[in-house]
């Protein structure tokens, strides 16, 4: 349910905050897939591609799962049937590629506290609200939590050190502790009173009464002999056959359009429908505003000569060429959505021309789609091809290819031919 | 570990864009987007004038730019024959190589094209590619940017690594008038009517192409960039013995 919302917040994000003016390339967010038919667990194999092909392999799910179920085979995830669904690998994905369907589940009836508790706990013990685990608790869902005006009160149940979903290097006491924390330095900002933050709140159980973990390893019936058999003789086979009939060539792959990190625009949504509160009525904060932890703010120097590079480098699409018509002339250039940034610093390290600026400042940041550079578009006289031109710029009348072999072919006359004359 | 090199003699060639065409069909170029040209210069004025010409092929750079630069490590040299190929399934576009390259031999094809009408239009293509040109090449290797190049990505020049990685083991020039071999050597080299190019391994000191390089004193273009190509340029300075051309003043 909430990671829904993360989708329908993005698109919102896209065609409401876009002016009307700027031709808007929507980046296209392809509904989740089961990494298996058994395990619930869903993966948005687009937005993680677009991190892995520009980042590289991050990691970071991998890492984060208790029973190392999640590994990857030739750059693509792939789970193993030990996994236990308990949403741990959720909250670590920048792109927040991982979902989990029902991972949030209410039920009875409303109370005045919210407390949420792990599934483990037998259905007649269990609190209203319950997670597989409270480590696949982001922040942005104890926000969500929290938007409902009810104190929050996570249950420690004093098992998580045993639990296997809190396995290996990886366990800590209470596997919701950072994102508690984070969530509540964003509410004291927004001037939430400390008495009101989601809160930990120890309320131990006898390991006994858990239920188990579910596994689908567990679940999976055993194999059987022509099972084995035919496993077995499977590599063989395919080894076998490889010789007779060629393969047919792979399909290159359409270059996948940059995709909103979805895991970022949901916490700064989340952040958004909380009320500001406890401020009084002679602070100057009358709307909310992103704060400054969170804020990205991006400056383009004079130096840039519109390769776009930078959009492309961008995993999530934060930064996006625009087309533009401005007193009959054709302007371009790049935009910028801090919304959808996630301080990687691709864009920062993969600009030709070094014209990229992180504004550390605390200047006041601007929402929706800034513009950041705009050139005009001009003919190249050699190619017809269109290049850009920056206020201040000069202007050859070549775009930079042509300039180039202009320049190269000068070279090579006097070196080849004038100087020995 | 063969590393392949060409040899282009400046004397000899007589600026026909046979070697560009041959190129463009044996890839399937884009017209217009010739991974091979020739660029012309003029210089002087009238009448002391002279057009130079100058076959441009991928240098591929022993130290090249275009590798170090590349976000995804898409672009790659091939520690075996020496070749600079792209992985298309790795390339996002960003053209940071166009920019890299001193010698300007990278092509993105998504911008308008040069030539109007646009061929793209006339045979679109429906699995992502530029276009369905009617004659197809039968080689389609993404990995190594050979075939009909996707949509954006950038391409450049293979060396004609379809061609050339098959050719035999140890093998010292690749020449296309020795029967066994011609169909291993680069289109552009194999159509060159007055035979100015040749085709070998560097690493090899029995090779005709370092021969060349010895005794005619072959030039790379722009040495000072460090990016080392593996291609040489040969002139004798025939030009200069034509009396017009030494009044010339350089008027750049």
């Amino acid at each position: 349910m909430m990671l829904c919302n993360g989708i329908d917040i993005a698109y919102q994000l896209f065609s409401v905050s876009s002016p009307a003016s700027l031709s808007a390339t929507m980046p296209s967010l392809a509904s989740g897939q089961r990494l298996r038919p058994d395990v619930d667990l869903h993966y948005l194999s687009d937005a993680c591609q677009a991190w892995v092909q520009r980042v590289g392999l991050c990691e970071s799910c991998r890492r984060a799962c208790p029973v190392d179920a999640l590994l990857w085979v030739d750059e693509r995830l792939a789970l193993l049937p030990d996994c236990l669904s308990c949403g741990r690998c959720i909250p670590v994905c920048p792109m927040g590629a991982l979902e989990l369907p029902g991972l949030v589940q209410r039920l009875g009836a409303q109370e005045d506290v919210l407390r949420v508790d792990c599934r483990r706990v037998p259905l007649a013990l269990r609190a209203g609200v319950s997670v597989p685990c409270l480590g696949a608790l982001d922040a942005a869902a104890l926000l969500e939590l929290a938007a409902s005006g009810q104190p929050i009160e996570l249950l420690d149940r004093g098992w998580c050190a045993e639990c296997p979903a809190n396995g290996g290097e990886r366990s800590q006491a209470f596997p919701a502790q950072a994102a508690l924390q984070q969530a509540s330095d964003l509410l004291s900002q927004r001037g939430w009173p400390a008495a009101s933050h989601p809160r930990r709140v120890s309320l131990p159980l006898p390991l006994e009464v858990a239920l188990p973990m579910p596994s689908a390893r567990e679940a999976s019936p055993c194999m059987t002999r022509r099972g084995f058999f035919g496993r077995l003789a499977k590599p063989i086979r395919e080894v076998a056959t490889q010789h007779e009939e060629t393969a047919p060539p792979p399909r290159p792959p359409v270059a996948a359009p940059p995709h909103a990190s979805l895991a970022r625009a949901r916490l700064l949504a989340a952040l958004d429908a909380l009320p500001m509160k406890g401020l009084g009525d002679d602070k100057t904060v009358t709307s909310p505003s992103v704060p400054s932890a969170l804020t990205v703010e991006l400056q383009i120097g004079p130096e840039c000569r519109n390769h776009q590079g930078c959009t492309k480098v961008c995993p999530t699409g934060a930064l996006q060429p625009y087309q533009d018509h401005v007193d009959g002339f054709e302007v371009g250039g790049v935009r910028f959505n801090m919304r959808l940034c996630l301080d990687c610093g691709l864009c920062l390290r993969h600009c030709p021309e070094q014209s990229l600026v992180r504004n550390t400042s605390d200047a006041k940041t601007s929402e929706g789609w800034v513009v950041l550079t705009r050139h005009v578009n001009r003919r190249c006289v050699d190619c017809g091809g269109s290049y850009s031109v920056a206020a201040g710029q000069v202007d050859s009348g070549r775009c930079d290819p042509c300039e180039k072999s202009r320049r190269l072919a000068r070279e090579m006359f006097h070196q080849f031919f004038a100087a020995q004359s | 570990m063969a590393k392949w090199g060409m040899v282009i003699d400046l004397d000899k060639c007589t600026g026909c864009q046979a070697c560009t065409t041959a190129c463009a069909m044996e890839n399937n170029r884009l017209p217009g987007e010739n991974w091979q040209d020739v660029l012309y210069y003029v210089e002087g004025k009238f009448p002391n004038v002279s057009m130079k010409w100058f076959p441009r092929p991928c240098f591929h750079c022993e130290n090249p730019s275009c590798v170090s630069v590349c976000p995804t490590k898409a672009t790659y040299k091939d520690p075996d024959g020496g070749f600079v190929l792209i992985d298309w399934n790795k390339c996002i576009g960003c053209k940071y190589c166009q920019v890299a390259c001193p010698y300007g031999v990278r092509f993105y094809t998504d911008e308008r094209a040069p030539i109007q009408p646009d061929i793209r239009t006339v045979f679109p293509s429906d699995e992502g590619r530029q276009w369905n040109p009617p004659y197809k090449g039968p080689q389609d290797d993404p990995s190594r940017g050979i075939g009909i190049q996707p949509h954006g990505v950038v391409s450049k020049c293979t060396f004609c690594y379809h061609k050339v990685s098959k050719a035999p083991k140890g093998v010292a020039d690749l020449d296309e008038d020795i029967p066994e071999l011609k169909e291993y050597v680069p289109g552009c080299v194999r159509v060159c009517p007055p035979k100015a190019r040749f085709f070998g391994d560097l690493d090899n000191p029995a090779s005709y192409v370092n021969k060349l390089i010895a005794d005619k004193r072959g030039t790379r273009l722009k040495d000072e960039t460090g990016n080392k190509p593996q291609v040489y340029y040969l002139s004798g300075g025939a030009a200069s013995a034509i009396p017009g051309l030494r009044s010339m003043k350089d008027e750049g």
